[in-house]
């Protein structure tokens, strides 16, 4: 076992987290604003038309929310759902459709549907706040 | 955004670490549930701290508080702490949930590990130095 407080993943274990990135940034997105709004999940989940389980399911990274679900839950914390270029991980090599999609992407003309896009990601809507890095 | 929160694991004085152990462990048997606490627990109760509200930081009793999360491939799981001065949140223990209701042989143990994180004699550097010593020695 190594003694650092926090050893760097191993392969095996960095693919299952990426697996996981875009359910974690959706998670992590709904949670911050749940929590800033000062809304319990119960609460959430009772404005949204859910159940306060599908509010837990979705910041533990569990379940499949389905698509209404998920945007009536970020309609009440004045968010909006969109898909966003994917960004590479460490040692990943960027494809063509990833570098096509990030250049439409900053072009502002992201809606062609012509490229692969693998990230949902749940927005404020500023999109300066998820321009692809690098 | 105010000023972050701080997550400090307690060390014993001979560097055992329950809870830096207990998820190097939940890391090998399920990286899924690891991620929980790492990628979402975490980012979280750095946010917002205390005020992040259940099941990220759930008041108990005793001035203790828990960060719940329910295991995909293991059962009910727990982190006891408490908050403290500095923005600190002190974790004490890790734990799989088997009870309804904290355990008195987890509470005891929780209140010996704060007494002595209280104490003037714990210092964080020097424990964090004992840690290291005490895995590296144990491999």
């Amino acid at each position: 076992m190594s003694y650092q407080l926090r050893p760097p993943l191993n392969e095996r274990e960095q693919k299952i987290v990426d697996g996981l990135r875009s359910r974690t940034n959706v998670a992590n997105r709904v949670a911050s604003y749940r929590i800033r709004l000062g809304l319990t999940q119960q609460e959430l989940g009772q404005r949204a038309g859910t159940k306060q389980s599908r509010v837990s399911e979705l910041e533990s990274l569990q379940g499949n929310l389905q698509f209404d679900t998920l945007d009536r839950i970020a309609r009440v914390l004045g968010l909006e759902i969109d898909l966003v270029p994917r960004v590479a991980t460490v040692g990943e090599v960027s494809t063509r459709a990833t570098a096509k999609a990030r250049a439409l992407f900053s072009s502002g003309d992201g809606d062609t549907g012509v490229y692969s896009i693998s990230a949902l990601s749940v927005t404020s809507g500023n999109r300066g706040e998820y321009e692809p890095i690098g | 955004m105010g000023q972050r929160w701080r997550l400090v694991y307690y060390i014993c004085p001979g560097g055992y670490c329950q809870v830096w152990e207990w998820l190097q462990d939940l890391r090998h048997t399920s990286v899924r549930d690891w991620h929980v606490f790492e990628g979402q627990r975490r980012p979280r109760l750095e946010e917002s701290g205390v005020f992040a509200g259940s099941p990220y930081w759930e008041r108990i009793d005793d001035g203790f508080a828990e960060i719940k999360w329910k295991g995909r491939d293991r059962g009910n799981l727990r982190v006891y702490g408490s908050a403290e001065s500095e923005r600190r949140l002190v974790l004490y223990l890790g734990r799989e949930k088997r009870w309804s209701r904290f355990a008195n042989k987890d509470r005891r143990l929780c209140e010996s590990y704060r007494a002595d994180f209280l104490s003037g004699s714990y210092d964080e550097q020097s424990r964090e130095f004992m840690r290291c010593a005490y895995y590296k020695k144990r491999g």
